[in-house]
């Protein structure tokens, strides 16, 4: 199925991108240097804190819904999730995540509830995404080495293709994997995990470069697992970055006030 | 003596249809017997064999509280020095292990997954599917990145030698801890849960990931003789006091107990039932040949035999009978059941596959004979004796004829 | 005449008759005991699973046992009832709801499997549950749940408790509600206790999102023990295959099926190691009492007796205490079920085989397949046992047979 991208890695990462000193993008140069463009990437998929709105579309082979949700972030370990608009019973539904570990609030119940290390490997809000997912995020600086393999064409880009191989000490599951980056803004435009036999495992594609702020930026991503006619996509449709975010937003208090 | 056993010897077949059914009676019992003690035999071994097939131990020493939830915080400290301690009767094996549950996930999945952290060199005499890989090598000393998983396991989340698979547990201390390994090994195991859910890593490896020092789970004792767990269980148990729980398999799993008592039970009730009807059978069939004889008895004692000597006629003839029956009864049981030792002469449920889970333990569906030839001179002495016993009765009855009396029954 | 001459002839001889049919009563005794033995448990396990979770049959729609999907749903429940009970009278019927998910108290959440069912469906014949604390969900308003008792002490729940349930719904979204605990029960299902949430099926359809929709029909024959071929067939021809599929209990749980299958089978075996023994005794005696008479017979037949006749007799005298044999056997077995009543079934008790619990004692009976079994080995003993000397001895010519001693 799917693991390690983390959600939380992208919902919390690419707001960064307007926000701190990005290193900058080494722009048609004739060989960059790969550990600065991977530093930048990662970087940019580990901001500081965001408010943003999104839209998320769930695809299966027979069916497709969507949801619409406001999602507050610090850092790497603290991200709160809430369903704007959602099938009814869903609306007010939040997910708080504090480094490791999740809850949910369920506005039907009205009551708060931790998720079970047992639940970790399920689909959170019947996504592509797994809980756990959601709790753990890989470094791309330190759990992987980076190799750039040459200049492709990669969804109408010119892109970087680079190879990122999991350090030996790292607890990646994935044998390799590739991104994309544009060449001209260093944002990355395609990202595929490799299983053991080298096989794809899960793409993640951006999309929909937009102007936020000053720079461009992906306003799109998709999730495609390797079970055929499954995707996620998820879109943004308002981010503001470097907000103060009050830490009790985070706090499970604020969570079992249900708001 | 000698002119006595010849006589009843030659009195034997000279009505050979008579003598025929009377060692059948006997010899076809023996065989029956023989075979009915090696197929319980060969079902409660497979049982037994069945608590190493599952890697469980006939005695399991755990820090106290562990078994209520096996948490890995509750693990006990310095287990080799425990291990060292223990007095164990000649021919046991003991090893320790870290027991823990985990996240498994590769590329392809995630599977709820039971860790056992083990010391390769102790491990491989502990659990029967430890040697059993199918695919790649055992678990080797000091390997603490590799691990060796079940064939169902492997196939759930598509993993080959030299996958990846990451365990993420809850530490000791509470954390959430991960690791990565490579698979080394598939190993294959009858039963379902185990080649479906268990994860085999070194000891080391293992505390490390739930961050337990040199602290293990539980310490596993395997002995020659079972029947001594529940024994050893409570020597070990006062031995150590109240901060350890120390149970036998028995208690570890009732189930089994209460089947290996049931069955020795009902071995015991149905093979004594057995014997008992073995035992009619010969006594009848003797009576009968005695009775239907008794005129021929009168004839001879009319003509002057005395009565001792008939007696001991017939005791003779009882004689040739039980060791003429026994000889073939015992040699056809031996037989078949050594035969049956190494061919599968009973197989239960087809389409179970080769084992299915039950009472915590595998059962094998096909169950092989177990030949144990003391037990079976056992039976051959007591069918002997049976029947000579049962030679006595009638020899008896003829001292009490009337030659008149005899001559005018039948 | 024959039957009155036969009747004398054995009791002529009482000790010789005695002999023969204390072998047999033995042995048949034996038999009867084993097999009802064994029937009984079997039938008490089954017993179990059809008045338990699982029943006799169990109607959903297509492809859901290989892949039970929450949006596989049988889509209108009363018409199906309706076509079902049609084509199976007598038979019981209960709609149900089956889902995962989530389930959380104020201490602790764990995953459960969520039960919808019709309290008024449930009639004497579903032992699905017993309440052991507080109430059931018979009476009980909506949004009430009765909880399995592992689950319960897991989770912290006594009646009064609230629960809240999460999970996927048939429309994907995630369904979350919070429920009154009305009740603690017991399952006879160790994993089922471990883990189900009842709640009354309207409850459950509003959960899942199903509508009035429906995951299963369970089908409760008036015999829990009855097979089930015939009404699998009744109820496959009845209802539309393309839509809907029907499976028999030992279709869904296999492996209690084959559980059986490996008990009867290994108890065939010692059956018939039992069954050879006491033949053997039989025989033997049977034929040498034959055998030595053969001097009677020739006598018989010097006075003018014929041979059918002769071999009739002897026939009859054998079935008349095979038949004496098989009356006392199955008394005596009989007396002896009775006398231990119920057994502690051991080796299983407690036990969970494909979801089911195997009852801790079993009532023995009387079993009409072991009088069945019993009959036909004393006829076949008897017949057998003096056919062969029977018909050697009406062969004889009265001069030969007169000079046997």
């Amino acid at each position: 199925m799917r693991s390690l991208v983390t959600f939380a890695a992208l919902i919390v990462a690419l707001p960064a991108l307007g926000a701190g000193p990005l290193p900058s993008c080494p722009s048609g140069a004739g060989k960059p240097d790969v550990a600065a463009l991977v530093e930048r990437t990662q970087h940019l998929l580990e901001g500081t804190s965001s408010v943003a709105t999104m839209t998320m579309q769930i695809r299966g082979p027979t069916w497709s819904r969507h949801l619409k949700m406001k999602v507050w972030t610090k850092g790497r370990d603290y991200a709160l999730v809430r369903v704007l608009e959602g099938s009814p019973r869903e609306t007010g539904m939040m997910t708080l995540k504090r480094e490791r570990q999740l809850w949910d609030y369920l506005p039907l119940a009205g009551r708060v509830m931790k998720l079970p290390s047992a639940m970790m490997g399920d689909s959170w809000m019947g996504s592509d995404f797994t809980n756990d997912d959601l709790v753990k995020g890989s470094s791309l600086v330190d759990d992987f080495t980076a190799k750039l393999t040459g200049a492709v064409q990669a969804d109408g880009h010119q892109a970087w293709r680079i190879v990122l191989a999991p350090k030996p000490s790292s607890t990646v599951v994935w044998s390799r994997i590739e991104l994309d980056l544009d060449r001209t803004t260093c944002l990355p435009v395609e990202q595929r995990f490799y299983d053991d036999e080298g096989k794809i495992a899960r793409t993640l594609r951006y999309s929909d470069f937009r102007k936020i702020g000053a720079r461009d930026f992906p306003t799109t991503f998709t999730v495609l697992p390797s079970e055929k006619g499954h995707s996620t996509t998820v879109t943004y449709d308002e981010i503001v970055f470097d907000v103060p975010i009050a830490d009790e937003t985070f706090s499970l208090q604020r969570l079992q006030r249900g708001r | 003596m000698r002119r006595l056993l010849a006589m009843a010897w030659h009195d034997l077949w000279r009505r050979p249809r008579r003598t025929l059914i009377n060692m059948s009676a006997v010899g076809v019992g023996l065989f029956l017997v023989i075979l009915y003690s090696s197929l319980m035999a060969g079902f409660m071994g497979s049982a037994k064999d069945d608590l190493d097939d599952t890697g469980m131990g006939h005695v399991e020493i755990s820090a106290h509280g562990w078994r209520a939830r096996e948490e890995p915080s509750k693990a006990m400290t310095d287990p080799q020095a425990l291990m060292a301690r223990l007095a164990l009767p000649p021919g046991s094996q003991v090893g320790a292990r870290v027991v823990g549950r985990a996240l498994g996930s590769s590329a392809h999945g995630n599977q709820g997954v039971e860790v056992d952290g083990v010391d390769p060199k102790a491990e491989g005499e502990l659990s029967a599917y430890f040697n059993d890989v199918r695919q790649g090598k055992r678990l080797a000393p000091g390997d603490d990145k590799g691990v060796v998983i079940g064939e169902k396991l492997a196939k759930k989340l598509k993993l080959g030698l030299d996958g990846r698979l990451r365990l993420m547990v809850q530490r000791a201390d509470g954390e959430m801890g991960a690791g990565l390994y490579r698979v080394r090994g598939i190993f294959h195991s009858i039963s379902p849960a185990i080649s479906g859910e268990r994860v085999l890593l070194t000891m080391p490896a293992s505390q490390a990931l739930y961050g337990l020092g040199d602290q293990a789970s539980v310490v596993i004792v395997q002995l020659s003789h079972p029947e001594q767990a529940d024994d050893l269980a409570e020597r070990i148990g006062s031995a150590l006091g109240p901060s350890f729980d120390v149970v036998s398999y028995g208690r570890l799993l009732p189930e089994l107990k209460k089947m290996e008592s049931l069955i020795s039970v009902m071995q015991l009730g149905i093979a004594l039932f057995v014997y008992f009807l073995v035992g009619l059978g010969i006594l009848n069939t003797t009576l009968m040949s005695v009775m239907e004889r008794t005129r021929e008895f009168g004839v001879m004692m009319a003509l002057g035999t005395r009565s001792r000597r008939i007696v001991a006629l017939v005791f003779g003839e009882a004689f040739w009978i039980a060791t003429l029956s026994v000889a073939v009864g015992l040699t056809a049981g031996l037989l078949v059941s050594w035969f049956g030792q190494t061919h599968v002469l009973v197989d239960f449920g087809k389409g179970l596959g080769e084992g299915f889970d039950f009472a915590g333990t595998t059962m094998r569906t096909a169950v092989k004979l177990k030949l144990s030839v003391p037990a079976a001179i056992q039976a051959s002495v007591l069918v002997y004796a049976l029947a000579l016993v049962v030679g006595i009765y009638p020899a008896w009855r003829v001292t009490r004829l009337q030659p008149a009396q005899a001559l005018r029954a039948a | 005449m024959l039957l009155t001459l036969a009747w004398r002839n054995i009791w002529r001889n009482h000790r010789r008759t005695i002999l023969t049919v204390s072998a047999l009563t033995a042995g048949i005794a034996a038999i009867v005991f084993l097999d009802s033995y064994r029937e009984s448990t079997f039938k008490q396990m089954i017993g179990v699973v059809t008045t338990g979770l699982v029943g006799n049959l169990q109607v959903h729609g297509a492809g859901y046992q290989d892949n039970p999907d929450i949006s596989t749903v049988i889509p209108n429940p009363a018409q199906t009832m309706a076509k079902l009970q049609k084509a199976l009278p007598g038979a019981h019927l209960e709609e149900r709801v089956v889902g995962y998910g989530l389930g959380g108290s104020a201490r602790d959440s764990d995953a459960v499997m969520i039960l919808g069912i019709d309290p008024a469906q449930q009639d004497a014949r579903s032992r699905l549950f017993k309440v052991v604390a507080g109430m059931g969900l018979g009476s009980a308003p909506a949004h009430r749940a009765v909880v399995g008792a592992g689950l319960a002490s897991r989770l912290g729940l006594r009646p009064g408790s609230e629960l809240v349930l999460l999970g996927e719904a048939a429309d994907r979204s995630m369904a979350n509600d919070r429920y009154m605990v009305s009740g603690i029960a017991k399952t006879g299902s160790g994993d089922l206790d471990d883990s189900a949430v009842f709640l009354q099926l309207k409850d459950a359809q509003s959960f899942f999102a199903l509508g009035g929709a429906i995951h299963e029909i369970l089908v409760r024959l008036e015999d829990p023990g009855a097979a089930s071929a015939g009404p699998l067939a009744a109820a496959r021809a009845a209802l539309d295959s393309k839509s809907l599929e029907v499976l028999s209990w030992s279709q869904m749980l296999p492996e209690l099926k084959g559980m059986i299958q490996q008990k009867r089978n290994g108890q065939y075996g010692m059956d018939f190691v039992v069954f050879l023994i006491v033949a053997l005794g039989v025989l033997n005696t049977m034929s040498m009492s034959t055998f030595e008479r053969t001097r009677e017979f020739g006598v018989m037949a010097s006075l003018g007796t014929r041979r059918r006749r002769i071999l009739g007799l002897v026939v009859t005298e054998s079935l008349l205490q095979g038949l004496i044999g098989l009356v006392i056997g199955v008394a005596l077995a009989a007396a002896v079920l009775h006398a231990v009543g119920s057994i502690d079934f051991g080796s299983m008790a407690g036990q969970d085989i494909g979801g089911v619990r195997i009852p801790s004692t079993v009532t023995l009976s009387l079993q009409a397949r072991a009088i069945g079994d019993a009959f036909s080995t004393a006829f076949f003993i008897a017949l057998v046992g003096a056919l062969w000397p029977a018909y050697k001895a009406s062969r004889l010519a009265p001069a030969e047979a007169t000079r046997v001693v």
